[in-house]
């Protein structure tokens, strides 16, 4: 009796109901972004340098869904390259790669808990750097997993006073309209 | 999830050909754009950053350098006030070791026993000019004992109890003690009284006996109370007292009697 009228991708995109939460998770990478060429090495600790983007990715790993988290990795490593003038392709896949794998350890994982982002936070190092070693290996070995051990080490207490402000950034309930109401369906 | 594949895959490749694009954009020497766009954006909030978090570094290391700064003032403080200290304990242990000096030069020309003692509590001032030392009738002092330092005579005992005595100075009202001019041309004997002023009166000299300023006053050694040629002080002026045809001399005691602290007193009077 009623044809379904499915509307063009352009007016789909412009009554998506997941701007909101989008502006969100882009301003939380670009604050992450820009506080590391800032702050981070200000705060070395024993040559350990803490990595804002791999916790702000962390966190938006575990409240959002893969499609965002993937986009969040691409936008964070497009920045990065972008400032570093070098390893534009390497930086942008291996981050795609390993935010849309860790997306999925909600399913296995509460992300109300402080341990899970901080699981997650370990579960994306190792991917990213792991694949990043993979494609642009820039030293080898034993430097390789000594000076990213230092600033997992680092992160992982990062993200523990970064989980609050990830949690009023980005409330769960947000996430869960979004995935309820299919907002990022496009 | 075939959605969610196909867009991170969709980003991957984006990402691939991104990074192609910006290598054969390097190789060729000419500008990325979409970087250019990236730090156009993210360096000038960069730069905005950095400036605020060096000035707070700055403050705070300022901040934390005052804080030094204002512990160090401390610490010097402290250690000025204690070398001060050990300057003022020297200075008086060296005062103490030249006052005991002079006393043990004096000691041998001294007749008789002599112990020293002391200075208790001091009281220099009109109307009182007595002191007391250490030393009392359980050392062998007596009232009457005469009490010297190695500048000359202080005065005599007035009062001894078992560990103390009062010594009561030489300008001290009702003191008399007997004394010689010593001027170079002849020596004239006279009696040197306490007025209760800083200084003390000769009198009795003869008239003819020639006194002048400057002259040294020492004990004569009459009446066998106080040990011959001790210094007593130094003639001021003198004159003749016409009314009773004796000769008069004001005289500057030897002694600086209110910074006493250690003296002699003689034993067994």
């Amino acid at each position: 009796m009623y044809d379904r009228i499915r509307p063009s991708w352009i007016v789909r995109l412009a009554l998506w109901q997941g701007w909101g939460t989008t502006l969100r998770v882009m301003s939380l990478i670009i604050l992450a972004e820009v506080l590391q060429g800032v702050l981070a090495p200000r705060i070395a600790i024993a040559g350990a340098i803490p990595n804002f983007p791999f916790v702000a990715l962390a966190c938006i790993a575990m409240r959002t869904n893969p499609t965002l988290a993937a986009g969040a990795g691409f936008l964070s490593g497009l920045i990065e390259a972008s400032l570093q003038n070098q390893l534009m392709g390497s930086l942008i896949v291996s981050r795609v790669l390993a935010c849309y794998a860790t997306a999925f350890l909600p399913l296995k994982l509460n992300p109300r808990r402080r341990p899970s982002t901080m699981l997650a936070l370990l579960t994306l190092t190792v991917l990213t750097q792991g694949l990043l070693y993979l494609f642009a290996p820039s030293v080898f070995g034993g430097e390789f997993v000594e000076t990213n051990l230092g600033a997992l080490v680092y992160n992982i207490g990062v993200v523990m006073l970064a989980f609050d402000i990830c949690q009023r950034w980005l409330p769960l309930s947000l996430m869960e309209d979004d995935r309820r109401y299919g907002t990022f369906n496009l | 999830m075939r959605r969610s594949l196909m867009m991170m895959a969709i980003l991957a490749a984006a990402g691939l050909a991104l990074g192609v694009y910006h290598n054969r954009q390097m190789q060729q020497g000419q500008s990325d754009l979409i970087t250019a766009l990236v730090r156009a954006t993210i360096v000038p909030l960069q730069a905005g950053l950095n400036n605020i978090a060096n000035a707070i570094s700055t403050r705070g290391r300022a901040l934390i350098q005052a804080q030094h700064a204002a512990r160090e003032v401390d610490q010097l403080k402290e250690e000025n006030a204690r070398l001060r200290l050990q300057l003022s304990q020297m200075e008086q242990l060296q005062h103490e070791h030249s006052t005991m000096q002079s006393l043990l030069r004096m000691r041998p020309t001294l007749p008789g026993n002599w112990v020293g003692a002391r200075v208790i509590a001091n009281y220099p001032q009109t109307g009182q000019q007595t002191l007391i030392i250490d030393k009392g009738t359980r050392d062998g002092i007596q009232p009457g004992a005469p009490v010297v330092v190695g500048e000359g005579l202080v005065g005599v005992v007035v009062q001894a109890d078992t560990n103390h005595a009062i010594v009561r100075f030489v300008i001290a009202p009702r003191v008399a003690v007997s004394a010689k001019v010593l001027n170079p041309q002849k020596v004239s004997t006279g009696v040197v009284e306490g007025r209760g002023e800083s200084v003390l009166l000769l009198n009795f000299l003869p008239p003819e006996a020639p006194v002048q300023a400057g002259d040294k006053v020492v004990t004569a050694g009459l009446g066998s109370k106080y040990p011959s040629n001790i210094p007593i002080g130094t003639v001021e002026r003198a004159w003749i007292d016409r009314q009773y045809s004796v000769k008069k001399a004001i005289v500057v005691p030897a002694v600086d009697l209110s910074a006493l602290e250690i003296v002699l007193v003689q034993q067994g009077r």
